[in-house]
C-alpha cells in the first residue's frame, strides 16, 4: 500500500476485485476509422490549397486530387462513420441545438459540418472544370466560372481544424493514456494526417497516370516533413507517459503501435522518393496503414489503461511527481 | 407539508443544493438501496451472475446500477487487536461541481437542475458516449443492450421536484445514506467524523468535499480505508479545464504546419 513518503506508482494500489474504476467508452473501428478519414480530409483540402494558391501548373494534380479526396473523406465518409456509431441517423441532429466551446465534441461537429460544405464546394468547382458536370448544364457552367480562392483560403483553417482536433478531442477524457497526451495529441495526429494526405494524394496521381515530377517531389518532401515532426511528437509522449507506457509498448495493443512506426515512419522514410511507379505506390499504401495503425494504437491502449485500475489511480495520485 | 420534511427533516426548494452524505460505517450490505433505486426509476436488471466477489454481483455502477454496495472483506491489523472486518459502501453519481460528463456532453442533454444536481435528458441524449470517458469516477454509462444512451442517477430529479427525498435514502434503514441540503449535510459528515475518531476509529474521514474531487461533490462519503479500496480514486479532475490549453497548443501546431507546407511549394522547382 502507498504510503505518503514515497511517491507510489503502477502496481503500489488496493483495488477492488481488479475491477476498473473507469468507463473506457465504447469507440472502436469507426471512430478509429473517422479519426483517420477526417484527418485525411483535412490534409488533402490543405494540400489542394497550397498547390493551388502557391504552386504552379505542375502542381495541379496535387489540387485536383487533394479536393476530390477530401470530399470523399470529410463529406461522405466521415459523416457515415460517425453516424452509425450513433446508431440511429436522426440522432445527429441532436449534435445541433447548441455549440458548446468547452465540450471538443461540439466544436468538432460543427467543424466537420462546415468543412463538408468547403469541401463540397471545391470538389464542385474541380468536377465542373474536369467536365463531370457537363449533364448539368447550367451547374456545370456555374461551376466553371466561380473560383476557387473565396472558398479555399477560409475552407483550409477547417481543414487543419478536421486534421488537428480530434487529438483534442481524444485527449479530454479521463481515461489515463488519452488525458496524459493532452498537450502534444492535437499536434500528433495533425502531423499525421499531413502525412497521410500527401500519401494518399500520392497514390491517386500514381493511380491515375496524372502526375509530375515536380508534384511527386513536393509531395515527398511534405510527407517527409510531417512524418520527421509526428515521429518526434511520438518520441515525446511516449517519454512524456511514463509508467502508463506499458499500456502502449507491452500488452494487447503493442503489434498495433510498433507496426504504426514501422508502416508509417520507418518503411517510408527509409523508400525516400521512390523512382517507379510502383515503388510510390507500395510507399503511400504504408502510410496510408500505418496511420490507421497509429490511431487504432492510441485508442485501444487509452481503453487498456482505463481497464486497468492500477493505471486509474496512479494517474488520479496527487502525490505523484 | 412535503414529505421530505416528515421522512429527511428537510424541506426541497429549488435554488439551493442538494446531495448524499454516505456514511460507509452503518452500513450493514442489505441492499435496499440498489432496489429501491431500481423500483423507483425503472432501471433495468442486472447482476444476476454469480461473481465470487463477496456478496457483490452488481459489480459496479452504470446504465443499470445507479446505487452499487461495495463488499470489502479485509484480514489485516485494524484497531483494538481487531484483525477481520467487512466494509461496506453504496456508491452513486458524485453530482460533481464541475462535472466532466456535463462539460463533454455536445447536445445539451446533460443539465445541471434547480437542485445543484446533474441529469440526463433521456430525450435529447444521442448516445455518443463522449460523456462516459469524461466522468472521473466511472460512473455514467451507455445502456448498449437497450436504449444506446447515456444513463446515471438522476438524484430522483422526479422526486425532488414533488417534494420526496430519493428513493435510497428513504429505504436506507442505517441512516447510511443521508439526504439533504449540502450545507445541512458536510456538518452533520464532520460532526460525525470527529465523533468516530474519538470513539478510536482514526482512519474515518470525508471523501469527496476537496476542491480536487472535480470541484467538491455534492454525494461524498465517510470511509476508513484508502479511497481505492472502495474503488475511489485520490482526485478527480474534469477534463474540459484542460480543453483551453490542448486548443491552443493544436492551433500553434496547425499554423506552423501549415506555414511548412505553404514553404515547400515556394521552393523553386529546382527539382523539376
Ligand atoms: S460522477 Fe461522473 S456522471 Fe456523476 S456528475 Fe460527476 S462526472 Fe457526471
Ligand atoms: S451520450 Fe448523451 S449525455 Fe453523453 S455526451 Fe453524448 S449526447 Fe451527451
Amino acid at each position: 500500500m502507498p504510503n505518503d513518503h514515497q511517491p507510489p506508482t503502477l502496481g503500489d494500489y488496493p483495488t477492488y476485485y481488479d475491477k476498473p474504476a473507469l468507463k473506457s467508452g465504447h469507440w472502436r473501428w469507426l471512430i478509429i476509422g473517422y479519426f483517420w478519414a477526417g484527418g485525411m480530409a483535412g490534409g488533402s483540402y490543405l494540400l489542394a490549397m497550397i498547390a493551388h494558391l502557391f504552386g504552379d501548373e505542375a502542381d495541379r494534380p496535387i489540387a485536383r486530387w487533394g479536393r476530390y479526396i477530401a470530399v470523399v473523406m470529410g463529406a461522405v465518409v466521415s459523416p457515415v462513420l460517425l453516424i452509425w456509431d450513433l446508431g440511429k441517423p436522426s440522432r445527429f441532429y441532436n449534435m445541433l441545438r447548441i455549440f458548446k466551446p468547452r465540450s471538443p465534441m461540439s466544436v468538432g461537429t460543427w467543424g466537420l459540418l462546415t468543412f463538408s460544405f468547403f469541401s463540397g464546394m471545391s470538389a464542385f468547382l474541380q468536377a465542373a472544370r474536369d467536365g463531370l458536370l457537363r449533364p448539368f448544364g447550367p451547374l456545370a457552367r456555374l461551376g466553371k466560372t466561380l473560383p476557387f480562392i473565396p472558398f479555399e483560403s477560409i475552407g483550409a483553417f477547417f481543414g487543419l481544424f478536421m486534421s488537428g482536433y480530434t487529438g483534442v478531442l481524444l485527449s479530454n477524457a479521463t481515461v489515463p493514456l488519452w488525458a496524459k497526451s493532452y498537450k502534444t495529441k492535437g499536434a500528433t495526429f495533425l502531423s499525421s494526417a499531413l502525412a497521410t494526405a500527401s500519401a494518399a494524394i500520392t497514390l491517386l496521381m500514381a493511380l491515375t497516370d496524372n502526375e509530375t515530377p515536380r508534384a511527386i517531389r513536393r509531395l515527398h518532401h511534405v510527407q517527409r516533413g510531417a512524418m520527421i515532426v509526428e515521429g518526434a511528437l511520438i518520441a515525446h509522449e511516449v517519454h512524456h507517459l511514463g509508467p502508463l507506457r506499458g499500456y502502449l509498448l507491452r500488452g494487447k495493443v503493442a503489434p498495433h503501435f510498433y507496426s504504426a512506426l514501422l508502416c508509417g515512419l520507418v518503411l517510408p522514410l527509409l523508400m525516400r522518393s521512390p523512382r517507379s511507379r510502383a515503388g510510390r505506390i507500395l510507399k503511400a499504401l504504408l502510410t496510408l496503414v500505418g496511420g490507421f495503425l497509429y490511431r487504432t494504437s492510441a485508442v485501444m491502449g487509452g481503453h487498456a489503461s482505463a481497464e486497468d485500475p492500477q493505471a486509474i489511480f496512479y494517474h488520479s495520485d496527487p502525490r505523484r511527481d | 407539508m412535503q414529505e421530505a420534511e416528515l421522512t429527511a427533516a428537510t424541506r426541497i426548494e429549488a435554488g439551493r443544493s442538494y446531495g448524499f452524505f454516505t456514511d460507509t460505517t452503518v452500513c450493514i450490505g442489505c441492499k435496499a438501496c440498489e432496489v429501491a433505486c431500481k423500483n423507483w426509476n425503472g432501471v433495468g436488471v442486472d447482476g444476476l451472475e454469480w461473481s465470487g466477489n463477496s456478496y457483490d454481483n452488481t459489480g459496479d455502477l452504470g446504465a443499470q446500477t445507479w446505487r452499487h454496495v461495495a463488499f470489502v472483506e479485509q484480514n489485516k491489523a485494524l484497531w483494538h487487536g481487531q484483525t477481520q472486518r467487512w466494509l461496506m459502501m453504496s456508491d452513486v453519481c458524485k453530482h460533481c461541481t464541475r462535472a466532466g460528463c456535463f462539460d463533454a456532453c455536445p447536445t445539451g442533454a446533460i443539465i445541471r437542475t434547480e437542485f445543484d444536481t446533474i441529469v440526463v435528458q433521456s430525450d435529447v441524449c444521442n448516445g455518443c458516449g463522449y460523456c462516459v470517458m469524461a466522468c472521473p469516477y466511472g460512473v455514467i454509462e451507455l445502456d448498449l443492450g437497450g436504449s444506446g444512451l447515456a444513463q446515471k442517477c438522476t438524484l430522483c430529479y422526479d422526486r425532488l421536484r414533488g417534494g420526496l427525498e430519493p428513493a435510497c435514502a428513504k429505504a436506507c434503514p442505517t441512516d447510511s445514506i443521508q439526504f439533504g441540503p449540502l450545507d445541512a449535510l458536510v456538518e452533520r459528515a464532520v460532526d460525525r467524523t470527529v465523533a468516530l475518531r474519538h470513539q478510536g476509529i482514526e482512519d474515518a474521514y470525508l471523501w469527496g468535499l476537496d476542491e480536487h474531487q472535480a470541484g467538491g461533490l455534492n454525494a461524498f462519503f465517510l470511509l476508513v480505508d484508502e479511497p481505492e479500496v472502495y474503488n475511489l480514486p485520490r482526485s478527480g479532475t474534469d477534463p474540459a479545464d484542460f480543453v483551453a490549453e490542448s486548443a491552443w497548443r493544436t492551433t500553434v501546431a496547425a499554423l506552423l504546419l501549415g506555414l511548412f507546407t505553404i514553404l515547400n511549394f515556394l521552393r523553386a522547382g529546382h527539382d523539376a
